[in-house]
């Protein structure tokens, strides 16, 4: 017995030598020249009045080899940014569009301890971050050091001249998280002629009060939270308008990430990507989840869409449900689960202020079909948390162009207190 | 003699109890009023709406709530907004507070310890404390917006939405039992006025070419580091615009704890500072009111310098001092707070070969240029930035 231990722990020393150094293992700072690693494959180009923008993200991996320290294990992502000034005058770059929280490059070469070598990655990194002005004619590149995302990485640049300013948005796809949307062809979830096209809104709000009050379980037994919002747009100004505002793409259940979400309940720290737990609608779970973090995994809001068989006005419509955790308990089947705050007209109408106060909601109404809920009469969600409400669901419409507060439209379809 | 006492903690254990509810303490508090908070409520008015608006300190908070919420980062807003319009009004939450806490959030995160009567008294007054959103024309509503908690001035904004228009208020209000590092200083008094030069345009961008390249240690002997940023605003639009871009004041103990600089032969007014997320470091601004003004604008002379977190809770300064100005530029740019800018040359060039130069090993390295930034409290977009035609930017950095 003690024999078979000791050569269990030799072959455990063995296996994770040959590990560490078939992984490269980060030993410290060697910088590796940008051709080096192909990151720049998946990069994206825009180009506007002049100016040509290039941004590419490395992964985990591609960032190891490139800095050869595990700079994502430091919650830090460096975003590759290329700018061709093909104007006539200086342009300034503003890193602050990208990261409002960037990291410098003197603060990346303090990760490595060493002196001799510090100064070393103090003189690289600074000479391959980016540079704030491009002259005309001249191309310019380098890094810039920000927090880290996981799937879609969606930054801002923001550039100026003597006489006017340039906004690029980017979303670069960054390999490593089993994102829950991709697995969905939106596409392919309806067969045309199973898709109703309304154009009036009499008849578009009658459909949307008929659609089922509330989210159920894989069986269809047994309801839980109540279906409260309705977005109508085009896909992509969906997709941008939520990234915009804040919310993440949440990694699919998997054993391996409810442990992840199970430490994070015990040492606080906040594990961005937690998975949600699956609800369903139409006979299938959620077509998209995202999550917006707040200061830890005790206090994020939840948010899942569904596709629904309906057009309004040539537009696509989704049907959701939004939940604020207010607190992290255990269960059985997923090991963790999330407290909901019950009042949840209050997340609805955080829902709806988040998106308007980040310019991209372009009007807003009500309908019914949630039907009213007192508090001093609750109802359950799946996991037994109780919540009320006035019975609305809220209908948002996202625009397709940054709209100002003042600029948003209200319908008056159905009005809270009525 | 032992046995006696078990059996009178016993007896007072259950009296406790059974007075409790069983199992739990019970849930206190006193009414909104009870305290003089609302006696220091501040008012402003906008075509149909009128808003009165108070911050209660941290006993105040606690014998409102009946939980020290201040603890937990928390701090409640009371506004009242009263509709004398003739449509509905929507009050929006998040321009107060992107962040804001939900009432029963709250009430959920402090159920522990308390009995089960007590947890549902503490969920109804939570709840009925909550600012609603709608206002019904001539109405008036009023409650608490639990907000990220501000030690010291608390500027935020309160916007209401009614019959397609909007109206946006910004208030600045003092908080009990926080003294920020300025007030022990009388920066009206700090020179005689007969000593205050007033210069137009031309002369106020000689003046500030003028100034000394750098800070200095108290006997003006060693010379510290630049002194690459100048603020320009009236008195009090200066602080909210600080505030409003996001830099909070420090107390007179945490601005006593810093290594002093010197410049006018004094050391700083004022230490402003931004914490950078997930606690990698902090920019800091010091400013020195400076022995001159243009009209009714006051100048504020100063240094940003960024430090980060190098070991444990040890930081280190950043030597990339151009980045720090430049990246302060940006947080009052960012912060629709900036609606001027002006650049001054400098001679002091210290170039990035000279910091790692085993020799000279400089502590800093810069272009030597000094950034002027006019404030605002009404929000500026980017694009209406008054660009002045002094220095052209220092374009052509070292890499």
């Amino acid at each position: 017995m003690r024999m078979a231990l000791h050569i269990r722990q030799t072959m455990y020393l063995v296996t994770t030598l040959l590990f560490a150094s078939l992984s490269g293992c980060a030993t410290g700072f060697d910088f590796k020249p940008v051709e080096s690693v192909p990151f720049r494959e998946r990069a994206v180009t825009q180009v506007e009045d002049g100016v040509r923008v290039t941004a590419a993200v490395p992964d985990k991996k591609e960032t190891r080899e490139l800095f050869g320290l595990s700079l994502y294990k430091k919650r830090v992502q460096p975003v590759w940014i290329e700018i061709e000034n093909m104007t006539e005058g200086p342009i300034g770059f503003l890193p602050f569009s990208v990261d409002a929280d960037y990291h410098t490059p003197m603060e990346i070469a303090s990760l490595t301890r060493s002196d001799k070598k510090r100064q070393e990655a103090e003189q690289q990194l600074f000479r391959n971050s980016v540079n704030m002005w491009v002259a005309p004619g001249d191309t310019r590149s380098g890094f810039i050091f920000t927090n880290a995302d996981e799937g879609t990485k969606a930054f801002n640049v923001d550039l100026l001249s003597d006489e006017r300013t340039w906004a690029f948005t980017f979303f670069i796809a960054v390999p490593g998280l089993a994102v829950d949307h991709y697995d969905v062809d939106f596409n392919a979830i309806y067969p045309e002629e199973e898709i109703t096209h309304f154009t009036d809104a009499e008849s578009f709000i009658a459909a949307l009060e008929e659609l089922p009050c509330c989210v159920v379980d894989s069986k269809g037994e047994n309801t839980g939270d109540p279906l409260n919002i309705v977005i109508v747009g085009e896909p992509q100004d969906i997709y941008y308008a939520v990234i915009r505002a804040g919310w993440d793409e949440t990694e699919a259940v998997t054993a391996a990430s409810g442990w992840k979400t199970a430490a994070s309940f015990f040492t606080g720290g906040a594990y961005r990507y937690s998975p949600v737990s699956s609800l369903y609608l139409f006979g299938r779970k959620q077509d998209v989840a995202l999550q917006r973090i707040r200061e830890n995994i005790h206090e994020r809001n939840h948010f899942r869409l569904w596709l629904a068989p309906m057009t309004f006005q040539g537009e696509t419509v989704w049907v959701g449900q939004i939940s604020r955790d207010i607190g992290v308990r255990f269960t059985r089947k997923t090991i963790t689960t999330h407290k909901i705050d019950p009042d949840v007209d209050e997340t609805r109408e955080f829902l709806a202020e988040n998106l308007a106060y980040n310019q991209v909601l372009a009007k807003f109404a009500y309908v019914g079909g949630v039907g009213e809920t007192p508090i001093d009469e609750p109802r359950g969600n799946l996991t037994g948390d109780p919540w009320f409400t006035d019975g609305l669901r809220v209908v948002l419409w996202i625009a397709s162009d940054l709209t100002n507060l003042d600029d948003i439209e209200y319908e008056r379809w159905v009005a809270p207190g009525d | 003699m032992t046995h006696v006492r078990h059996r009178i903690i016993l007896v007072a254990v259950a009296l406790a109890a059974g007075l409790a509810g069983c199992g739990g303490k019970a849930y206190l508090y006193e009414p909104v009023d009870s305290g003089t908070f609302l006696a220091r409520a501040e008012r402003e008015s906008d075509g149909p709406i009128h808003i009165a608006t108070a911050v209660p300190g941290r006993e105040e908070t606690e014998r409102i709530f009946g939980i020290d919420l201040y603890d937990q980062g928390i701090q409640p807003v009371w506004l009242q907004v009263e509709n004398a319009g003739d449509t509905l009004a929507r009050y929006a939450l998040v321009s107060t507070d992107p962040e804001y806490f939900s009432p029963l959030e709250v009430s959920y995160m402090n159920r522990r310890g308390y009995s089960k009567d007590a947890r549902a008294a503490m969920d109804e007054r939570f709840h009925n404390l909550a600012m609603p959103r709608y206002i019904d024309p001539g109405e008036t509503q009023s409650g608490f917006v639990l907000t990220h908690a501000d030690w010291g001035a608390k500027g935020f904004n309160v916007d209401v939405f009614s019959g397609g228009e909007s109206y946006n208020f910004t208030f600045l209000l003092r908080v009990p039992g926080f003294e920020p590092d300025y007030a022990r200083i009388d920066l009206k008094s700090l020179y005689a006025d007969d000593d205050i030069l007033d210069y137009e345009a031309d002369a106020l961008q000689e003046a500030i070419r003028n100034l000394p390249c750098c800070s200095t240690d108290l006997g003006g002997e060693e010379s510290g580091e630049p002194v690459n940023l100048v603020l320009v605003g009236e008195g009090e639009e200066l602080l909210r615009a600080l505030l409003r871009s996001g830099w909070r004041e420090t107390s007179i103990e945490e601005a006593a704890a810093q290594e002093p600089q010197f410049l006018f032969g004094r050391e700083q007014d004022a230490i402003f500072r931004y914490e950078t997320v997930g606690g990698d470091g902090f920019y800091e601004l010091r400013f020195w009111k400076a022995p001159f003004q243009s009209g009714d604008d006051y100048v504020y002379v100063g240094m940003a310098r960024h430090f980060y977190r190098w070991i444990g809770s040890v930081s280190r300064f950043d030597p990339d001092v151009d980045n720090a100005r430049n990246f302060a530029a940006q947080k009052f740019l960012y912060g629709q707070t900036l609606k001027g800018t002006g650049w001054i040359a400098g001679e002091e060039v210290v170039p990035v070969t000279s910091f790692w130069d085993k020799l000279i090993s400089t502590p800093y390295f810069s272009d030597g240029y000094r950034i002027v930034l006019w404030l605002s409290v009404e929000p500026v977009s980017m694009f209406d930035i008054d660009i002045r035609a002094w220095d052209p930017p220092p374009r052509w950095m070292q890499k």
